[in-house]
């Protein structure tokens, strides 16, 4: 995060329910949580997203805690929505089918892009358990450190370096054995 | 290595180390060969996580927050009254020379749910005067955490100039009051609103500063005033007139929090 010293300010603020204080925390999380649901395969990541942060509203007056706390409390929440929703869902784990379908609103060029990007990450989470996927969206999507994951997903430090090692050889073996097949 | 898995990998050359797969995971360039053909993949991943809603939904879903968090903070000091049902079953009972000293009763805990009400008011409110009058009695609390609870309200209002001239009206301390309500007077009449959310922070930075400070500190009243001197583009060292001499920047209690925490 890049709030650095003006977090406890800013924290503050948004605990009195100051605009300027959730319009900054939003521009600063509401992407890496809409990604994140999106990477995990919400069907509707925007409204999803919506949800997690209201429900950070109603909440962040009990917080204490440092600007990374804060960033894992906010995917704790994302994660447990997630969860919600794919159980009222009936959800069967697979990749973010929607990003392709239903990009967000922009030109037509980066949807384009964007709408080859997740095919081929589609393929390549296509081979990772659920765990592996959480781990890799957590760290790479979400920009969470090591610690801040393992906060969010419930594990030790040691076992998601371990999710994540597996994670990447189990991608990279899928690209050898594509090739080997073509 | 302790799995099968990790042992298959190791056999099969996709032993990755940590220290490795951090250095592709932070989007440097890894060492292992195997790794390296994986950075366009982190790439693409990153990419996901720059998906930002679309400005009409942001717009929505920030009003929305913010509206629920200030509903929270309104709702959380209040002290449900303990049910009074009892009243009600005792006053079947009693005498009616004793329904007047009920009544009595009655009036003092509807007037005790008023000055409860009224405790949370901020200027500009209708319950307002009457907090301030119940204080003047000493019926309610007051005190500098109050003044500065009341500011953060109509700061979160927006209204970050009245939050400086509320705070300044009620300062003790006449160096601080005149530079906080200069301060206001700047953001007052500041046309530009370009700057608004810096100005803003400095002022939540200023709140939050005084609330973990402590009054009765020495150089309380001078680190104010030189925060907020710094307020709406004024000058560190401008000096009101009519006040006394310059405090010295930065002093409090010593906690280690000090001005400049704003972004």
């Amino acid at each position: 995060m890049t709030f650095g010293e003006a977090f406890p300010d800013l924290l503050a603020a948004a605990k009195t329910g100051a605009d300027w204080a959730w319009e900054k925390l939003y521009r600063e999380l509401a992407g890496p949580v809409t990604g994140y649901l999106a990477g995990r395969g919400a069907l509707d990541p925007e409204d999803l997203a919506g949800e997690t942060f209201l429900q950070v509203a109603r909440n962040i007056h009990a917080f204490v805690g440092s600007e990374g706390s804060f960033r894992s409390w906010v995917f704790v929440i994302a994660h447990r929505r997630l969860i919600d929703a794919r159980r009222s869902a009936n959800w069967r784990p697979e990749i973010a089918s929607d990003i392709d379908t239903d990009p967000p609103g922009g030109d037509v060029e980066s949807e384009a892009i964007e709408r080859l990007v997740t095919a081929e990450l589609v393929t390549a989470f296509e081979v990772l358990t659920d765990d592996q996927r959480e781990v890799l969206a957590l760290r790479v999507i979400a920009n969470l450190t090591l610690e801040e994951t393992a906060q969010v997903v419930g594990k030790n430090v040691g076992a998601v370096k371990q999710l994540q090692r597996r994670a990447l050889a189990g991608i990279r073996r899928s690209f050898d054995v594509e090739e080997v097949t073509k | 290595m302790s799995t099968y898995d990790d042992y298959i990998d190791e056999m099969s050359g996709y032993d990755f180390s940590d220290a490795d797969v951090e250095r592709l995971l932070r989007g440097e360039t890894p060492e292992h060969p195997l790794l390296m053909d994986l950075t366009r993949l982190v790439e693409q991943l990153r990419i996901v996580g720059s998906r930002y809603p679309s400005p009409e939904v942001a717009r929505a879903q920030i009003s929305a927050a913010a509206a629920l968090a200030r509903e929270a903070i309104e709702i959380r000091p209040r002290k449900r009254p303990k049910p009074l049902s009892w009243l009600a079953n005792a006053q079947s009972r009693l005498a009616p020379r004793l329904a007047t000293a009920l009544a009595a009763f009655i009036l003092l805990i509807g007037m005790t749910g008023v000055s409860l009400a009224s405790n949370g008011a901020v200027p500009g409110d209708p319950l307002y005067g009457l907090d301030m009058a119940l204080e003047k009695v000493g019926i309610m609390s007051g005190g500098i955490a109050e003044r500065v609870e009341e500011a953060e309200v109509l700061l979160g209002r927006g209204l970050a100039a009245q939050a400086l001239t509320h705070l300044g009206s009620a300062s003790d301390d006449h160096v601080a009051a005149d530079a906080l309500l200069g301060a206001a007077q700047r953001l007052q009449a500041k046309a530009d609103e370009s700057d608004s959310i810096q100005d803003q922070s400095s002022v939540a930075a200023l709140l939050n500063w005084i609330a973990t400070n402590d009054p009765k500190s020495a150089g309380f009243g001078q680190t104010v005033a030189e925060m907020a001197r710094e307020l709406g583009g004024g000058k560190p060292d401008e000096e009101p007139a009519g006040s006394l001499g310059k405090g010295k920047a930065n002093q409090g209690n010593g906690n280690g929090k000090g001005r400049g925490q704003s972004s």
